[in-house]
């Protein structure tokens, strides 16, 4: 195998080839290139001054007066309680520890949640486009007859005409999630063919798949692809329940939780600080010691989604220590591997990924976990036990996705 | 002190050299002359540099920087960076660009048309045995799907660190680390075809 050192000092032979590919020019390319930027910066600086001043010589002072006078304004807004006045393209952050609102002249309101960050990047007399950069808010938006509001959700893109709902992005998990009280709105990103309507009472969530107990009793193959879930939102009193009509993605129906806690509600909008908050004032210890597997493992979800992975670990465990043997114990396993991966402690990671394998040598990700454990144990240093665990994979799964990976780890001729 | 924070930018710093690039985005976005001229200075020639180590040095590279400085011109309005520095953002474009060109070049090539910005020739001071190296080279980088290549050639060549890799790509640590290893495990199979490319991987490395 060709190692670090070796290929960075190709490198460094291939950039001393570029660098002296310049033919001692090495600015003459990139003075062009700034030339022909500003010259098409001038030419589009002039067209977009000169044709409006054309136009204008078209028009009466009198008429233009008129049309100045009786042209609507672009939306003001104004934030928190001090009605502070609010600028386009400024940044927003909500403190930890309370939510904020935005008022605009219109009448609708943007309230963003504790921790969350925002920025209203554009005004104009009919809406605004708003960019919610992490973290969750709910939106009241009047309805107007030429309403253009937009929320940039992470790459979710949420078209709005008049409407009240709750949107939130975790850029750390990657999850989307829309729930809409009134109206409806349409939305458009990753792993959305199109453009998917979202009506009155339905919540949407699309990220990486929820770990497969929670989704349904039989496992399924995990995949890479987000998961997308349309579902009706919980009953309540005063709120009319639609349910996703033919055509969307399939509906995933919620358990019937008449005690439901409210954190799993705002677990489901993807309100994760202030889900993980209202387990803990519900008594977090409590909930470990009372919740089935699969609400361990979504307030473990829940937790790490909050980035208290403290809190994610100690769900994780008390689904293995109440529900030994059981797939919920397995995956528990499983989510303790993918942690400590992700905060690169390789050996632990390894270990999980063991104990799930051991636990379930067939289970539904048994391949994902064996391609998990040999590369943890690979980052780890344990050569030997890479090179065993990628001939396993190889045995099982030559054509598998980290196959690559264990040929590469040594084990090219399989087992044996 | 209200805890929602609202930051806007002094107008009187628009153009001293010595300003952070965040005030120059809304000039930018009105297509301002010399803000573009700052915003260029500073970075044309780190954004030209990553596009010759993705591609090799190549004809096209200095049209590619034009397109990388057109879309941020075009596309300012939707930055949402908080960088004091606006080169994190211009390197993803730079790195957007560059994958496109790739898989158009990947295209053309299956379609049995040629590229004519690939390798010019190599000026006379470079050694011709290097010379034929860096082409053998840059032939196994080709056959590298364009992810791989990009996460090679960023780490290898231009030396990033995998966390600036993975904020250029617009995508996670573990994936940069994934299309490394799979970028090793091809070229080091291609190289080991390649008898002058292997020997001169070992000369390189002394």
């Amino acid at each position: 195998m060709i190692d670090d050192d070796r290929l960075l000092a190709l490198g460094r032979a291939i950039a001393a080839a570029h660098d002296g590919g310049h033919h001692g020019d090495p600015t003459g390319g990139r003075a062009r290139v700034r030339a022909r930027l500003l010259d098409r910066a001038g030419r589009e600086t002039t067209r977009s001054h000169t044709l409006p001043w054309v136009v204008g010589l078209g028009l009466s002072v009198a008429a233009a007066l008129t049309l100045w006078i009786a042209w609507p304004r672009a939306l003001t807004f104004a934030i928190g309680p001090e009605a502070s006045p609010g600028v386009a393209g400024a940044w927003l952050a909500a403190s930890d520890a309370e939510a904020h609102s935005l008022r605009f002249s219109d009448g609708s309101v943007i309230d963003l949640h504790a921790g969350s960050r925002a920025r209203v990047v554009q005004l104009h007399e009919d809406g605004a486009q708003v960019v919610l950069e992490t973290g969750a808010a709910h939106l009241a938006i009047v309805p107007r007859s030429a309403s253009r509001w937009r929320i940039d959700a992470g790459p979710y893109l949420v078209d709005v005409t008049g409407t009240r709902f709750d949107v939130a992005w975790d850029p750390q998990a990657e999850v989307f999630a829309l729930t809409l009280h009134e109206g409806s709105v349409t939305v458009r990103g990753p792993g959305i063919e199109g453009e998917r309507s979202v009506g009155m009472g339905e919540a949407m969530r699309v990220g990486p798949p929820i770990p497969a107990p929670l989704i349904a009793a039989a496992v399924t193959e995990p995949t890479e692809a987000p998961e997308i879930a349309v579902v009706a939102e919980p009953a309540e009193p005063h709120r009319e329940i639609r349910t996703p009509s033919k055509g969307r993605v399939p509906s995933r129906p919620r358990a019937p939780t008449p005690s439901a806690p409210d954190w799993r509600l705002l677990a489901e909008g993807a309100s994760y600080r202030e889900a993980l908050a209202a387990a803990e004032a519900q008594g977090f210890d409590g909930l470990c010691d009372t919740l089935p597997a699969k609400d361990l493992l979504r307030l473990a979800d829940v937790a790490r989604f909050a980035r208290r992975p403290e809190r994610a670990a100690a769900a994780l465990d008390a689904v293995r220590k109440r529900f030994p043997d059981s797939d919920g114990a397995a995956m528990a396993a499983f989510e303790r591997g993918r942690m400590a991966f992700g905060r690169g402690a390789h050996g632990d990671a390894a270990r999980w990924f063991a104990v799930y394998l051991r636990e379930r040598p067939d289970g539904a990700i048994a391949r994902e976990a064996t391609g998990r454990l040999m590369e943890s144990q690979h980052e780890a240093g344990r050569t030997g036990d890479a090179r065993e665990s990628a001939g396993r994979y190889l045995a099982r799964w030559p054509d598998g996705p980290d196959g690559d990976l264990a040929r590469r780890l040594g084990a090219a001729t399989g087992p044996g | 002190m209200p805890a929602l924070a609202n930051h806007s930018r002094n107008d009187t710093l628009a153009y001293l050299p010595t300003a952070d690039d965040r005030v120059f985005v809304e000039r930018l976005r009105a297509g301002d002359r010399p803000a573009i001229a700052i915003v260029f200075d500073r970075h044309g020639a780190a954004i030209e540099r990553v596009l010759e180590r993705v591609l090799g040095c190549d004809t096209e590279v200095p049209d590619l920087l034009h397109d990388v400085f057109v879309q941020a011109m075009l596309g300012v309005s939707r930055y949402r960076g908080d960088s004091a520095s606006l080169r994190p953002w211009l390197l993803q474009i730079a790195v957007r660009t560059a994958r496109k060109c790739i898989r158009r070049r990947t295209t053309r090539r299956m379609l049995g048309l040629r590229t004519p910005g690939e390798l010019p020739d190599a000026p006379d001071a470079v050694d011709p045995e290097q010379q034929t190296a860096v082409r053998r080279a840059h032939a196994a980088l080709d056959r590298l799907p364009a992810d791989e290549r990009i996460a090679f050639c960023l780490r290898f060549v231009e030396g990033m660190q995998l966390g600036e890799i993975a904020d250029a790509c617009d995508t996670s640590l573990a994936t940069v680390k994934r299309r490394l290893l799979r970028a090793r495990v091809r070229f080091e199979q291609l190289a080991a075809k390649d008898s002058l490319l292997g020997r001169w991987i070992e000369e390189v490395a002394r």
